[in-house]
């Protein structure tokens, strides 16, 4: 049993402060429409350098659909002002990836609700592939990474836990394991940003506490930047500082996680009529972890 | 149409009589079958079938059976030498097929490569897929004059246009979030396609190579009675000469040669699915 409220996150104020002023992210105008359905509807959102921040909503409400565009894996919509940068590089703008995308997306670690690990290669290969976008183009092409290199994938596996896995294929590693291969692999790729989406959707409550345990690590340790989607409240309020909730494509609260109250999450989730589901979801999933006096069993309630 | 009716023949029957709208499917269905037996009938008449002659000249085939039996393996060693060459021609037919199979396969497939590539490129997969390799060899005989090496050009060629037709198949069939997966790290396309495709693809694309090579060793056998090289030049030399117990004896090697190398193939075939 697991008890997130017994959880203490200590913020580093020295490094935030030296932090303070520069921006990790800085999405302006973002538009996104699929047909006539729009996803997201016009998001302006700065991420502070070593921030962690989530990103909550009810499904449907565009966090995907942000975070991939964050990253450059799919465009905005056409729109003069709209523009994405991270870590001060452009990766879109006016609708448009920019053209150094492909090498700008290594400031970007993603990792995905379904890890997107290749499953047939070793857990090692998985995590040197985060060296891609650094490494000469040739060499990552050739499969020719040096021991020095191996050697860091190693130590990133280490730090997950993972390092007597090596050798095996990744699709012998449980989902909790896979996941944490996935953040090795964003470790190698060194990115001043990494962004989560849904990082623990598909994880049992040990290996999701374990999972949001390492993110928040490298936050802290490493002094990356860290945003999250998450469907579950008490994981964003026991590990993220900020927490921006969407509704229907725009952003709806924008508070630290110290201020954010059961009133803010009745009215993000309440305007939408998915109200119920969120309460199921919780029951749920949740059941197994009780946290004492967190947003969870009145919201539950409400 | 077939299906829908065989689903629920109950709902069918009760409802057609009075529903003019599944009537009219029946009328349908009935045209159809009158289709399929006329392109019967119009091709039995054009294929000048007669199974009456297999009776008629029972005699002459019983006869001509008989000349295959006791089957001479006087000349083995030259033989077994043929075959082998046979063995070669499948060999590198299907290895330089394979070679060139891959990055036409690749850009062949719709989800890596653009429309203005990948259609010319199917176009001309297909232009190598529909000639056979017999009507190759007679090119390549004539071309690079006659002998094994024609017999590779012939299997390369019709091979590459099977081949990258089913590479590209496997390749349309993968995953995407593991090539999605690379992508954000910042590799680059090839890298995409190195890390994220072929790994997904390879053990399919192995099993077809062993395939199209057990099949290549049997048109190998026949591209040599066109002159491209192997143990089909002496088959047809035997078979024009008369020589009914050497022929039955090199078919007889043929067929070993042929069993041996499809059930190993199989069995390596095995091991990557
Ligand atoms: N590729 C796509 N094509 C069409 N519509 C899409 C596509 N991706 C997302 N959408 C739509 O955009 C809207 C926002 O989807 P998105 O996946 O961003 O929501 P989400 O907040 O991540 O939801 P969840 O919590 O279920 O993951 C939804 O209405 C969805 O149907
Ligand atoms: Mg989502």
């Amino acid at each position: 049993m697991i008890k997130l409220s017994t959880l203490k996150i200590n913020i580093d104020v020295n490094r935030l402060a030296s932090n303070s002023g520069t921006k990790a992210i800085e999405a302006k105008s973002v538009r996104k429409t699929f047909g006539n359905n729009t996803a997201v509807a016009g998001v302006d959102l700065d991420v502070q350098a070593g921030d962690m921040v989530a990103l909550i909503g009810s499904s449907g409400s565009g966090k995907s659909t942000l975070l991939r565009m964050i990253a450059g894996l799919i465009n905005t919509d056409k729109n003069e002002q709209g523009s994405i940068k991270v870590a001060n590089k452009v990766i879109q703008a006016n609708g448009k990836l920019d053209k150094n995308v492909r090498k700008n997306r290594s400031s970007i670690a993603f990792i995905f609700q379904q890890f997107n690990l290749v499953r047939r290669l070793s857990v090692q290969t998985n995590v040197l592939i985060g060296l891609l976008g650094e490494i000469p183009r040739w060499r990552g092409s050739l499969c020719w990474f040096t021991k020095e290199e191996k050697q860091r994938a190693l130590a990133a596996l280490e730090r997950v836990g993972l390092n007597s896995f090596a050798e095996q294929r990744a699709s012998t590693l449980s989902g909790g394991q896979q996941q944490r291969v996935a953040i090795a692999r964003s470790l190698l790729q060194d990115a001043d940003v990494i962004v989560a989406d849904e990082p623990i959707a598909s994880l049992d409550p040990r290996s999701a506490k374990r999972v949001m345990d390492i993110l928040s690590d490298i936050n802290k340790q490493d002094g990356k930047t860290v945003v999250v989607s998450l469907h579950q409240v008490d994981y964003a309020k026991a590990y993220c500082r900020r927490i921006v909730g969407l509704a229907n494509g725009e952003v709806k609260i924008d508070l630290s996680a110290d201020a954010l109250n059961d009133e803010d999450l009745v009215e993000l989730y309440g305007t939408e009529k998915d109200e119920i589901d969120f309460g199921v979801s919780l029951s749920q999933s949740e059941n197994e972890f009780v946290s004492e006096g967190a947003a969870v069993p009145a919201l539950a309630r409400a | 149409m077939l299906n829908k009716i065989v689903q629920s023949p109950q709902d069918a029957s009760d409802i057609s009589a009075q529903n003019p709208l599944l009537e009219k499917k029946g009328i349908m269905q009935l045209f159809l079958w009158g289709l399929v037996a006329a392109i019967l009938v119009w091709s039995w008449q054009g294929a000048e079938m007669n199974p009456y002659a297999l009776w008629e000249y029972r005699g002459n085939m019983a006869e001509m059976l008989g000349d295959f039996f006791p089957p001479n393996f006087h000349d083995w060693n030259l033989y077994v030498d043929e075959m082998l060459t046979t063995i070669q021609i499948a060999i590198w037919g299907t290895l330089l097929s394979v070679i060139l199979a891959i990055p036409f396969g690749i850009l062949s497939s719709e989800n890596i490569a653009p429309w203005w590539l990948y259609q010319p490129i199917r176009r001309f997969m297909d232009a190598c897929r529909a000639i056979n390799e017999i009507v190759f060899a007679m090119l390549f005989v004539v071309a690079v004059g006659l002998g094994p090496f024609a017999g590779v050009l012939a299997l390369f060629v019709h091979t590459t246009g099977v081949l990258a037709k089913l590479f590209a198949e496997a390749v349309e069939a993968i995953e995407e979030g593991p090539v999605e997966g690379v992508r954000a790290t910042g590799a680059s396309g090839l890298q995409e396609v190195i890390f994220g495709v072929i790994p997904q693809v390879l053990p399919l694309w192995i099993s077809y190579s062993l395939y199209r090579f057990e099949s290549n060793v049997r048109s190998a056998t026949v591209v040599g009675m066109v002159g491209a090289g192997g143990i089909g030049v002496l088959l047809w030399e035997n078979i024009r000469g008369f020589m009914f117990k050497e022929t039955c004896a090199i078919m007889i090697i043929i067929i070993v040669s042929v069993t041996l190398l499809d059930m190993l193939s199989q069995k390596l075939r095995k091991q990557f699915i």
